[in-house]
């Protein structure tokens, strides 16, 4: 994504602030700052992988699913049998990393469209959540399983664990991304995989791999939001698979594939966090963001398609 | 050229027998399951819940007709479910805010509900045709838009429904036959025949197989794609009023699952996710055979919540097998 597109995406950004300020005078205040930062680290891991997905032409509809289920899981595992709080973190995270392998197992190996696959996964991953709790939640005793969503480094506000994350995996990433030649595979798989395969890139590995990240992250995000709460219950992030689908798109990554910056990812969930909090602060219902979110992605396809074609 | 026109209608005659080969084992393992779950339990095929299962069966069939036919053009619509709880939520409550209570009154604005879940699959069609714009993703984004407006007519709640006509609709029944089971009938005979024997139903598996061919070919294909989504949001829009009826109440969340069993329910029938082949007997025993596990498994006892690891399982392991199916044949 060039210059331009992102000072265009950070003018849209400023006008839905200065819409909702002017709506509602709490709305630019440091404490809603704050809580729409925190929002955004959280849904912003899972953006991340949504990112790289749709970078190598796929995409994850399993995110919701797999969130969900790693918050049931770690709680479960800590109430229940008393494991470890560091142990549970890297089980959750292979757990996610696992889900993700076998998404990309099925996509790669058998061909098949990544909608219907992750979408059942994520059907399953659902079903098993609310298996576990029950339909109810978990409650966490403890003060460690807290750590990774309420402390804070060096004691500043702003410097929250779920940011500083967030930060940590956005330059991991660019710098995979833009240095190594892992990233450029992920570019020219996703640009053109005939081309691609011609040239002796292993097209399954990397495509494969993108749905490995997404698992990873959003099992990371999962576990976040649960420490957050200090509970797992399910039904918590049902919009986040829309919602990270959108942010991608609207940060001008293309829906084609081979196109796009991991940051306008972080662009795009920003903006979508801003209205999502924006709509909340003017006391409407939940389902008003949905209506909203729904109408951006949308026109977000609208101008990516037409902005493919112009270039093409 | 004629030996590669034999070899290819070799081939064709090979494909038709493995799906009417397929189409035998559904209807082999429905008869098994059938025969289990009344095993297990006597009461499985009384009249009360033979009559329930037809009614369920009905509602989500004449969903998945429209699906099938989506998938066979080689897309499909995730929206579908939304449309279902929407018309469902919109009839409650237009009902309600003019108080009618005739049957006409009914009948005419069922009618308008089912004209404007049609509307819905225009939009759809317009935006994916026209616009170019991916359809996953757009009926992804509707599905959203109109789950939020049913959300808001309904402003989250029930909608008790007061009229007797409209209460009546799935209540109807000759014997243990529903009436909603009868339309079901009418309707599948009606899209087989289409499917089969009109110019319209070969371009829909022409264009599945290859669109571009088919709009060399001069045919209209932006056309007949809108038309398509046009003819599921409108079949949407009458399962949901039926759905409701059953229900006694519009909901928002009503028909949220329909999406996935439809497009399991087309697969295991034998329509495949590529498009340009299958068709809606397939569909019909496939839904056929998903219904009645469901209501198995509320009879044998196993808690709702596994039943969307059920319906997630067998929509991954039918795609699995049906796409390595159509490589072999490919070969």
């Amino acid at each position: 994504m060039n210059v331009v597109n992102k000072i265009k995406l950070l003018i849209f950004l400023l006008f839905i602030i200065l819409v909702f300020s002017l709506l509602n005078p709490n709305y630019f205040s440091l404490n809603n700052l704050f809580g729409i930062l925190i929002s955004i680290s959280v849904a912003g891991l899972v953006c991340l992988g949504q990112g790289l997905c749709i970078i190598t032409g796929g995409f994850d509809f399993s995110v919701n699913g797999v969130a969900l289920v790693s918050g049931v899981v770690a709680a479960y595992l800590i109430s229940k049998f008393n494991v470890n709080v560091w142990v549970v973190l890297l089980i959750i995270l292979v757990l996610g990393t696992f889900i993700g392998f076998l998404n990309a197992l099925i996509i790669t190996k058998g061909n098949i469209n990544p909608l219907i696959i992750t979408l059942s996964m994520g059907s399953i991953l659902t079903g098993l959540s609310f298996f576990m709790t029950h339909g109810s939640y978990i409650n966490v005793k403890g003060e460690v399983f807290r750590i990774l969503g309420t402390y804070r480094l060096f004691n500043i506000k702003v410097f929250q664990i779920p940011v500083v994350i967030l930060a940590i995996m956005v330059l991991i990433l660019l710098i995979i991304l833009t240095q190594t030649s892992y990233g450029r595979f992920i570019y020219a798989v996703g640009g053109n995989k005939i081309a691609a395969k011609f040239s002796g890139i292993k097209v399954n590995l990397i495509s494969g791999s993108a749905y490995l990240w997404s698992g990873f992250l959003s099992a990371l995000a999962g576990y976040i939001t649960a420490s957050r709460i200090g509970s797992a219950q399910p039904g918590i992030g049902s919009t986040l698979a829309l919602f990270s689908v959108t942010a991608v798109i609207l940060g001008g990554i293309s829906f084609k594939g081979g196109r796009g910056s991991i940051l306008g990812a972080i662009i795009g969930i920003t903006i979508i966090q801003c209205l999502n909090i924006g709509i909340r602060s003017l006391g409407l219902a939940i389902y008003y963001q949905e209506l909203s979110i729904g109408m951006v992605l949308i026109l977000a396809v609208y101008f990516d398609s037409l902005s493919s074609r112009r270039s093409s | 050229m004629k030996n590669s026109q034999a070899k290819f209608l070799d081939k064709n005659k090979k494909n038709r027998k493995i799906k009417n080969i397929d189409n035998l084992i559904i209807f082999a393992v429905l008869i098994g399951v059938v025969l289990y779950f009344s095993f297990k339990n006597k009461s499985f095929l009384d009249e009360v819940n033979l009559n329930a299962l037809l009614i369920t069966l009905s509602i989500i069939g004449i969903v998945c007709i429209g699906q099938t036919l989506l998938l066979i053009s080689g897309t499909f619509d995730i929206s579908l479910g939304s449309i279902v709880g929407f018309s469902g939520v919109l009839l409650a409550k237009i009902l309600e805010l003019f108080k009618i209570n005739n049957l006409s009154l009914f009948i005419l604005f069922a009618f308008i509900v089912v004209l404007i879940g049609g509307l819905i699959g225009f939009i759809n069609g317009l935006i994916i045709t026209k616009g170019k714009i991916n359809a996953i993703i757009t009926t992804i984004a509707m599905l959203s838009i109109i789950f939020a407006l049913s959300m808001i007519i309904s402003k989250g709640k029930y909608i008790k429904i007061s009229n007797l006509s409209f209460l009546s609709l799935a209540a109807q029944k000759f014997g243990f036959v529903p009436l909603s089971f009868i339309f079901l009938i009418v309707l599948y005979l009606i899209f087989f025949i289409v499917l089969k024997f009109t110019v319209f139903g070969r371009y829909i598996y022409a264009i599945g197989s290859n669109e571009n061919s088919v709009n060399y070919a001069g045919v209209n294909v932006d056309r007949i794609r809108i038309l398509l989504f046009v003819l599921a949001g409108a079949l949407s829009a009458f399962a949901g009023i039926i759905l409701s009826s059953r229900l006694t109440t519009g909901h928002a969340i009503f028909g949220s699952s329909y999406p996935i069993i439809t497009v399991a329910a087309g697969v295991i029938g034998g329509t495949l996710l590529s498009g340009g082949s299958g068709g809606v007997i397939g569909t019909f025993l496939g839904i056929t055979l998903l219904t009645v596990l469901e209501g198995g498994f509320s009879i044998v006892g196993i808690p709702t919540h596994v039943k969307d690891i059920f319906t997630g399982t067998i929509l991954m392991v039918s795609v699995i097998i049906s796409e390595s199916l159509l490589k072999r044949t490919k070969r």
